[in-house]
């Protein structure tokens, strides 16, 4: 018996039943939906949201939109995410292009908003802290989606808590969007860019928990 | 389960006897020896498990694991197969391992050529496949989710080979030559032909020959640093081109 033979045996011997494999998608919808509820709940406690942001949701229908498409990014995105721990063949920027489309356009608003302003100006609701916020939300959501996805099988641990890192920036800068005051230069550089720094955190923790 | 407990075939890297100057003077012609070196067409070259694999039964025969190569079939018949490995059937699970074993060591001699650590990759790749089995969905392409792990664990057993390796007792580097052989490793490596010479140098004498980026960059008259720093963009490059291979059917 050669050792290739002997490695299938001992592999054989060692199966045992697993179940149905996990369903990412639904997976990563409950961790991105609780994931907001909580962060809005603590964000709540925190510093209330912009009182006013409810009747601009009915009154402006381009800030409504913008706040649709934000949800369906961060939806998209932690799905993308997710996806990452089944393996195949194609690459992670291609499993989540549409997402990042969809990404795209929705700074494209926040471009556009910079010509011609969504809402009046205002610091209603401004929090001094939104960009420190912002990353100190991310960072043990990325910890409860990398514990989720030791169950699967990430092939490159890194990649995967970056993508994740990113996901969970995406959610309280969403949230941002509603909680601190409505500028586009301020959600660019202060609700969205530390969003990209959970990046690099998401990168490290990924890196220790998924490794094996 | 704990991975000790799996048999290796070469549990510690071995030091190719061949020496660097051997290699330096050697010069790979083409890589059209690929084919012939795994006893592929081309069409099979460029496309994993397309040719018909041995398969060593376990009574040792060498059979044919199947009568066709058709593309579709092996996939559908690996994902029935596996789908069954998920609820418990171990005879199923047998026959999948044995035919991918098959086919992840032809689509690695393709691509690295006669290594001596073809097996050991191998046994990462199995070892993978079965801890990963629960995440596969018979719904997907078997062969997408299989090749993924191949493609990953290949390229992270030559990083981590790489660092097993430096840490090895220095050899000498004036053995004696053996330039045949060598072009042999290279024409031979679907891989290896498709990198510039510059990363070529770095892949074959640190992976294959064994060597420390000191003893490369002493040969090369590059500072140990630079070797490193070549060599991680030779096996970035490496990811790239499996990366971008096609996998269907041409």
């Amino acid at each position: 018996m050669s050792d290739m033979e002997r490695t299938i045996r001992t592999l054989v011997d060692d199966l045992t039943p697993t179940g149905r494999p996990p369903d990412f998608g639904r997976l990563a919808m409950a961790w991105w939906f609780i994931g907001l509820l909580v962060i809005g709940g603590v964000m709540a406690l925190v510093q209330p949201f912009r009182p006013s942001f409810v009747a601009q949701l009915v009154a402006s229908p381009r800030f409504a939109f913008e706040t649709l498409l934000g949800l369906v990014v961060c939806a998209g995105m932690a799905r993308a995410a997710f996806a990452s721990g089944i393996p195949d063949v194609r690459s992670q920027w291609q499993r989540a292009r549409v997402a990042l489309l969809l990404l795209a356009v929705w700074l494209g608003l926040f471009g556009f908003a910079l010509l011609a302003p969504v809402l009046a100006p205002s610091m209603a609701g401004k929090r001094p802290f939104c960009h420190l916020e912002v990353v100190v939300y991310a960072a043990p959501l990325t910890i409860v989606g990398l514990l989720l996805m030791r169950r699967m099988l990430p092939l490159n641990p890194a990649s995967t808590g970056a993508w994740l890192g990113f996901a969970a920036g995406l959610v309280p800068a969403f949230l941002m969007q509603l909680a601190c005051l409505h500028d586009p230069w301020h959600i660019i550089t202060l609700h969205l860019l530390p969003a990209v720094g959970a990046v690099a955190v998401g990168a490290l923790l990924g890196y220790w928990m998924l490794r094996k | 389960m704990d991975r000790r407990t799996y048999c290796k075939v070469n549990a510690a890297p071995r030091r190719n006897t061949r020496g660097i100057s051997s290699y330096r003077s050697s010069q790979p012609s083409t890589g059209a020896a690929v084919n012939e070196a795994a006893g592929t067409s081309p069409r099979a070259a460029s496309i994993p498990g397309s040719a018909r694999p041995e398969v060593q039964t376990r009574d040792s025969t060498v059979t044919e694991a199947h009568p066709s190569s058709d593309w579709s079939r092996d996939d559908q018949r690996w994902a029935a197969w596996m789908s069954a490995a998920q609820i418990g059937d171990k005879q199923a699970y047998e026959q999948l391992l044995t035919e991918i074993a098959a086919t992840i060591r032809q689509y690695l001699r393709v691509r690295f050529g006669p290594a001596e650590f073809i097996d050991d990759i191998m046994q990462e790749c199995l070892l993978s496949v079965h801890k990963g089995r629960h995440t596969y969905d018979a719904k997907r392409p078997f062969r997408a989710w299989m090749f993924a792990i191949v493609r990953h664990r290949s390229i992270d057993f030559l990083r981590h080979r790489g660092k097993d390796l430096s840490t090895a007792a220095p050899v000498d580097s004036d053995l004696p030559s053996n330039t045949g052989a060598v072009a042999t490793i290279v024409d031979a490596s679907l891989i290896l032909s498709q990198l510039s010479k510059d990363h070529r140098d770095i892949i074959v004498l640190t992976k294959y020959f064994g060597y420390s980026a000191e003893e490369v960059g002493t040969q090369l008259g590059i500072s140990g640093s630079a070797v490193r720093v070549r060599l991680h963009r030779a096996l970035r490059h490496t990811r790239r081109l499996f990366n971008t291979e096609d996998l269907e059917p041409q």
